[in-house]
């Protein structure tokens, strides 16, 4: 057989090789969790732990029954919420538990803008949002600071800092 | 912005040696047989006229492809100047899983150079090392009705987007004379994206022309039909 066919057919193989070794599948983003990122402070501003164990309960028109997205966590310094898709505000209540008969909560309310945000069709839906206004009761509460507006898959983002009264 | 800068140096530095690459190769090729001896092969050999196959099956047998056709001189049977212009297609039914439904249809334009790397250039076989610009403009729009699964109930979900996107591509072909003026061959592509108007947060899914966001390799089948060329006989 002629070199250059030969050569010809070995250069084609290697090319349908290589174009099927490119056809790739869609990765989904490990990191594309849209979550409000919150952070314990004191009064004053400095980092700090709960004192007590938390629990976070969405309340949840939509679905007509709330539900608890975190249950009695401990030590906590820091925690992730995810955000409602469309809503234009979501409120959740924290619960600190004192002991197994008392309990101390606050109400939370956030207000946001969605962006809806798209990956693939193979990937899940995803919204990002851009924190408006806070209201919130002061029971263990002093101080609900948004430090960083926006809410997307950004790890490293802070987006509110919750600043507890003197005694908790 | 760094990082433009470097692909866009990348891009610049690599045509430019490749450039001087065949320069250098075909200036060692005279001198060893000739130094007297002169190409005498006319400058303007013809045009030629290519349809890519691969995209349309792609189309036909997936979620996305494209429509494809190039025009390209033929300059001393050596130097190819081309322009590629075609219709990326993707549109996926509602997903089983996400229950989403996107669509993306928007045409793009290719404008480069191959160089006929063979030793004989004359030959019904070539080989071919090339690069292009390719631009294209388009949106992105995806719709459904989706389950919020930590606050619950069935939200309508809508997104659109406008982007421009622009990269480069690098590529390897061969192909070969098959008949009369027909030629058949492969291209393997290397892509590099220069810029884009997006936000950069990963939001493109199909790129007109370019594939998949994130898949750097492609290639093409190519039927090619050459006019005013006198071909050589199988």
């Amino acid at each position: 057989m002629d070199k250059s066919v030969m050569l010809l057919r070995a250069i084609t193989m290697f090319v349908v090789i290589a174009g099927l070794a490119a056809c790739s599948s869609i990765d989904c983003s490990l990191t594309g969790k849209v979550l409000c990122k919150y952070y314990i402070q004191t009064s004053e501003g400095e980092d700090s732990v709960l004192e007590y164990p938390l629990s976070v309960t969405f309340s949840r028109p939509l679905a007509d029954e709330d539900t608890v997205y975190i249950n009695q966590q401990e030590n906590v310094s820091s925690f992730e919420l995810p955000m409602s898709h469309i809503a234009e505000s979501d409120a959740f209540t924290l619960t600190l538990h004192i002991n197994e008969e008392t309990t101390i909560s606050d109400k939370v309310t956030i207000t946001k803008t969605n962006q809806a945000s798209f990956e693939s069709v193979e990937c899940p839906a995803r919204y990002r949002h851009t924190l408006q206004d806070v209201t919130y009761t002061k029971n263990f509460i002093d101080t609900i600071i948004i430090n960083d507006t926006k809410v997307s898959n950004d790890a490293s983002a802070k987006n509110i800092f919750i600043r507890l009264n003197g005694s908790n | 912005m760094t990082h433009q800068l470097r692909t866009y140096l990348f891009v610049l530095t690599a045509a430019i040696s490749l450039f001087a690459f065949c320069q250098d190769v075909n200036a060692q090729g005279r001198d060893k047989k000739d130094k007297a001896e002169v190409d005498s092969t006319e400058l303007f050999r013809g045009i030629s006229l290519s349809y890519d196959l691969a995209g349309t099956v792609m189309r036909l047998v997936s979620d996305y492809g494209q429509f494809e056709g190039a025009l390209r001189v033929n300059l001393k049977d050596r130097y190819f100047p081309i322009i590629e212009l075609g219709l990326g297609d993707a549109k996926h039914t509602e997903d089983v899983v996400t229950h989403i439904e996107s669509t993306v249809r928007a045409p793009y334009g290719r404008i480069g150079c191959d160089l006929n790397m063979a030793k004989d250039k004359h030959d019904k076989y070539r080989i071919m090392l090339g690069a292009r610009y390719a631009l294209t403009s388009f949106k992105t729009k995806a719709h459904g009705d989706i389950t919020d699964p930590y606050w619950g109930g069935r939200v309508p979900y809508s997104y659109e987007s406008k982007c421009t996107y622009h990269w480069a591509e690098f590529l390897f072909s061969v192909d070969a004379q098959i008949w009369g003026p027909v030629r058949m061959g492969w291209s393997f592509r290397y892509k590099a994206k220069l810029s884009s108007s997006d936000d950069g947060i990963g939001d493109l899914w199909y790129i007109p022309g370019y594939g998949k966001n994130g898949n750097r390799l492609g290639g093409t089948f190519n039927i090619t039909f050459e006019l005013g060329r006198k071909n050589k006989k199988i």
